[in-house]
């Protein structure tokens, strides 16, 4: 299904499409992961049905055209798009091993959610993980209560949480605006929501261990003065040689407003040009990649928010499916500036 | 018409042409992936076969799982580099074993696909028809090998894989029903060691390959441990839940007497298989794959591929054999000085690849107790020599230190290949001083006067410095004249399996109601062992040759009569770090009684003052939890998956 719309106002200085649509997906073919007892390690298969739905739109206009010298031309697009698993094919509404849980994207984590750290003075920590220490990660609890307050069982696998990585929306502007010879456009692009994977972060990176000096990423970890930090004290509760519950560590708000490229260029029409049996000179310069706004991650980590790997791809251990995207220890997007000149005999 | 005609024909041509089109793309000839088809070819059921061995090294020397055999045993504690999946496993308060975080997944997740592998042979040799018994013996041994090490680790577990029992299965089976503990035993272990006793070769069709030597080792031990079960003296939980009556209708002494009888039998008829002379020989690593060895996980230095992982850095998973790392200390540490004002100082005892050193991960140590209890008798028992680095020497020219000599304690000369620090044998008269103020060896180790080595004695022992252990320690023949290649895991083989163990099985059978033959009676059998132990050829303390033979005094010290404990303190001298005592202690249900303490100091330098540490071993420990995984991809309701768990977990 899918109803769109096309548009044009006054002369066509204004135009655009709206698109509406629902995709449902009857056989999803993928590669499904077993439980050891088949003696078999996986098989692909058709794993159920899923529904994407959305909408697209888009703007283009001319807002000043040659008046006086200027002029002003502006687009924006913007796009939702929401995937659902309707169903699985052997009927069952979750499947925690390959992470597919009916009526949630087929983008999502399965892990524990982090509340915080482990403050002095919290009550029952040795109950919620034994052997636990103040300073370490804290991680939401899902169980029953004792009548004295006390957890009835510590915190395990029956505490995770289905977390969605799809943005909210996303889309990308651009703009041009020109006066007499002179022109300066910028292209951007934005999302806002969504679950930013970042392995560097997380553990399976093996670069947030919090264990010892050695080429780690640099974070604002607990002390006993410095309790309010994000990141646990080192040193503390280990898995797998970083802190335990570590992978809550990777997961970021992906919202950001990123401009990719801005250009101021001019345009030489003078006599002389084409006295020298030059048909066109233009001389430019462009920055690509300058900045980076309403980003968490970039905010703190100043690397670029849009991922570079597959899940399976670039850390130190393979800890998400090759479907989620992730930031890991691939070349990180540059930022360039272009000086050029364009002749044209 | 004519245009219908012609439309006709054009479409019928089409359609043909499109059908010849199909029965070509459909003739698959897969090269990359194998199916369940390749297995009915001569080839396919060798290229099995040679997986069973592979499948070996996911399990033995694959270093977490070697912690789930030894850690929160009477043999190792956690050291001080030690994550939850060394703490969790102490069960000292410090973690607690999980479905997520027992390291026994490792064993889950290998041994089934091996199984069903050695079903697929067992089947389709048959087919084939050129496969002889002998070589389907081998996989027969292998699925009772699996069977047997599930079922001693996690209680009852699945005979039908998703086609029926003991089937070979090529469907997406996501539900598990797990058999009881005497379904595993009676169906699948016994009938495959039996029929693998039988149509094995006394000597392996290639060096390292299953014979009925190691399959009468198996089934001996399989009759051992299934007889303790029947018996259960401690009343320790079983899962799934069952009464304790053998369906074959025997009772426990029964099959104490078949696994005297086997391994007696085993000892009578060895093949080409035996003891040596000397104990030290049987871990050194130029003498792997001796005649000792029944069963080992096999690497190799002369290529990656066959070694299964890298010869210079060890990333540290399977297939690698990286187990040895875990009990090294990081003694590179270590520092003796260029100057006697100790204003310039060298790492004298530097990371390399030989035996006594090795790659230094500190995650597990040995308690104080086993120092002091366990290797008691270290003088005319050769088997603590044989077992751990008590001194480490001087190293410092191969890593490139140009000095000639360097000072040490009491600011006394050494040269390369001097002592730099020794583990005493025992406390000594004049206190130690430990203060590091002068001779500073930056690991906290002391000074005893008239000594040019830093010293720590038994009481001293900690979760930071402590004896490595030998036994395991890398071996390479490629170093030349430097450190080698430290970094890489182990080349050598891991052993599983031992000729010496049938003496043990024996003993322990006959201590348990065995009626025994003439001159093999427990204390007889023990006394192979420990005559053994007392022929010393070689000293590793003083890197010397001591060639003694105390073995009149160690058969003197044997006790008159040979309980349980005597024989698991016995095993533990013979086998220390070797992954055989959580087994041990679980099949004669002594664990908690035997660990439930232990001594040893601090996680700091210079910490030598002893603690005692007390373990919480309640009756649900004895079976590990199912992992997590498994439970995770079933497709069952919640009430399925938690009865499907262990209880307890």
């Amino acid at each position: 299904m899918n109803y769109g719309l096309d548009f044009a106002f006054l002369g066509n200085r204004l135009t655009g499409t709206i698109e509406y649509y629902v995709q449902n997906t009857d056989n999803v073919l993928l590669s499904v992961s077993l439980p050891p007892t088949a003696g078999v390690g996986s098989y692909m298969a058709n794993i159920g049905k899923t529904q994407n739905k959305g909408f697209e739109l888009s703007l283009n206009g001319v807002i000043l055209d040659n008046l006086n010298g200027w002029t002003w031309e502006a687009g924006v697009n913007l796009y939702s798009n929401k995937n659902k698993l309707v169903e699985l094919a052997s009927g069952a509404d979750r499947d925690e091993s390959n992470w597919w849980f009916v009526n949630h994207s087929i983008n999502c984590i399965y892990d524990y959610q982090k509340i915080g750290l482990w403050q002095d003075g919290d009550a029952n920590l040795q109950k919620y993980v034994p052997g636990g220490n103040v300073g370490m990660i804290k991680v939401k609890y899902t169980g029953d209560y004792n009548a004295d307050g006390t957890p009835t069982r510590q915190i395990g696998p029956a505490d995770r949480q289905i977390i969605e990585v799809d943005p909210d929306f996303q889309g990308g502007f651009n703009t041009r605006v020109a006066y007499k010879d002179f022109d300066l456009s910028v292209v951007g692009a934005f999302k806002s929501g969504g679950v930013l994977i970042s392995t560097l972060y997380g553990s399976s990176g093996y670069l947030n261990m919090l264990t010892g000096r050695r080429g780690n990423v640099k974070v604002d970890y607990w002390t006993p003065e410095n309790t309010n930090a994000k990141y646990p004290k080192p040193g503390g509760s280990m898995d797998g040689d970083n802190p335990k519950f570590g992978s809550t560590l990777g997961y970021f708000d992906a919202s950001y407003l990123k401009v990719r490229t801005i250009t101021l260029g001019y345009n030489f029409k003078q006599r002389w040009v084409k006295n020298a049996g030059i048909d066109k000179l233009r001389l430019y310069c462009t920055i690509q990649n300058p900045f980076v706004l309403f980003s968490p991650y970039n905010k703190e980590s100043g690397m670029d928010p849009e991922t570079n790997s597959y899940g399976n791809e670039n850390a130190a251990v393979t800890s998400y499916n090759k479907r989620l995207l992730t930031i890991g220890t691939n070349t990180p997007s540059t930022r360039n500036y272009l000086i050029g000149l364009n002749l044209t005999f | 018409m004519k245009r219908i005609n012609i439309k006709a024909y054009i479409g019928t041509a089409l359609l043909t042409l499109s059908l010849l089109g199909c029965s070509d793309i459909l003739d698959e000839q897969p090269r990359s992936i194998f199916t369940p088809d390749y297995f009915k070819s001569e080839q396919g059921v060798m290229g099995g076969l040679t997986s069973m061995y592979a499948h070996l090294r996911y399990i033995y020397g694959q270093a977490y799982y070697y912690n789930s055999c030894l850690t929160g045993t009477d043999e190792v504690t956690y050291a001080q580099s030690a994550d939850a999946n060394f703490k969790d496993m102490d069960l000292s308060g410090v973690g607690s074993i999980t479905p997520s975080s027992s390291r026994s997944d490792a064993l889950w997740g290998t041994a089934f696909t091996n199984i069903n592998t050695a079903s697929g042979i067992i089947e389709n040799a048959t087919t084939v028809g050129t496969i002889s018994n002998a070589l389907v013996a081998e996989a027969r041994f292998f699925r009772a090998f699996d069977y047997f090490l599930l079922v001693q680790t996690f209680g009852g577990v699945p005979l039908d894989l998703g086609a029926g029992e003991l089937k070979f299965n090529t469907s997406a089976s996501r539900t598990s029903v797990r058999n009881t503990v005497p379904e595993v035993y009676t169906k699948a272990i016994f009938p495959d060691l039996l029929t693998a006793i039988n149509d094995l070769p006394a000597v392996g069709r290639v060096t390292g390959s299953a014979t009925k030597t190691v399959a009468r080792l198996y089934l001996a031990k399989a009759y051992l441990t299934y007889g303790w079960w029947l018996e259960n003296p401690n009343k320790i939980p079983t899962y799934p839940t069952c009464d304790r009556t053998d369906p074959d209708g025997h009772d426990a002494k029964w099959y104490y007497q078949q696994a005297y009888n086997v391994a007696t039998a085993a000892i009578a008829d060895p093949g080409n298989f035996g003891l040596l002379t000397n104990f030290y020989d049987v871990n050194l690593g130029s003498n792997d794959r001796n005649k000792e060895i029944l069963l080992y996980a096999d690497h190799t230095e002369t290529s990656e591929l066959y070694n299964g992982g890298s010869l210079t850095y060890g990333s540290g998973g399977a297939p690698d054999n990286f187990a040895c790392w875990m009990m090294t200390w990081n003694y590179t540490n270590i520092r003796s000085a260029a100057k006697t004002d100790w204003s310039s100082v060298v790492s004298s005892v530097q990371r390399e690849a030989t035996q006594p050193l090795g790659r230094p991960w500190t995650r597990m140590c040995p308690t104080i107790n086993v120092i002091k209890n366990t290797f008691a008798d270290k003088t005319n028992d050769s088997r603590y020599d044989g077992t751990f680095t008590t001194v480490y020497r001087g190293n410092w020219n191969r890593g490139g230190a140009t000095n000639a000599s360097l000072y040490n304690a009491n600011n006394m000369p050494v040269v390369q290949g001097d002592a730099i620090l020794t583990f005493l044998d025992d406390e000594p008269a004049t206190a130690i001083d430990y203060s590091n103020s002068t001779y500073k060896s930056n690991i906290g180790a002391g000074v005893l006067p008239g000594r040019a080595d830093f010293v720590i004695s038994p009481n001293g022992i900690s979760r930071i410095v402590y004896p490595g252990l030998w036994k395991i320690g890398p071996y390479r023949t490629d170093n030349g004249t430097t450190l080698g290649q430290p970094n890489a895991a182990s080349t050598r083989p891991f052993n599983i399996a031992k000729f010496s163990e049938l003496y043990f099985i024996a003993a322990e059978a006959a201590v348990k109601g065995a009626t025994t033959t003439a001159g093999q009676s427990a204390r007889d059998l023990i006394n192979v062992i420990r005559a053994r132990a007392g022929k010393w050829r070689w000293n590793n303390n003083g890197n010397a040759a001591k060639v003694e033979d105390h073995s009149a005094a160690m058969v003197a010290a044997t006790p008159a009569t040979i309980d349980i404990n005597y024989i698991l303190a016995e095993r533990s001298r013979e086998y220390y770090g070797e992954g055989y005592r959580w087994f041990d202690l679980v099949r004669t249900q002594k664990w908690a009684e035997l660990a439930g303490s232990y001594q040893i100091c601090g996680s700091n330098y210079g910490d030598h003052t002893p603690t005692t540490v007390t373990r919480t071993i309640t009756s649900n420990y004895y079976l590990r939890p199912i992992p997590q995984g498994q439970i995770d991809g079933m497709e069952m309701s919640a009430e399925e998956k938690a009865a499907y768990q262990n209880p307890g977990y």
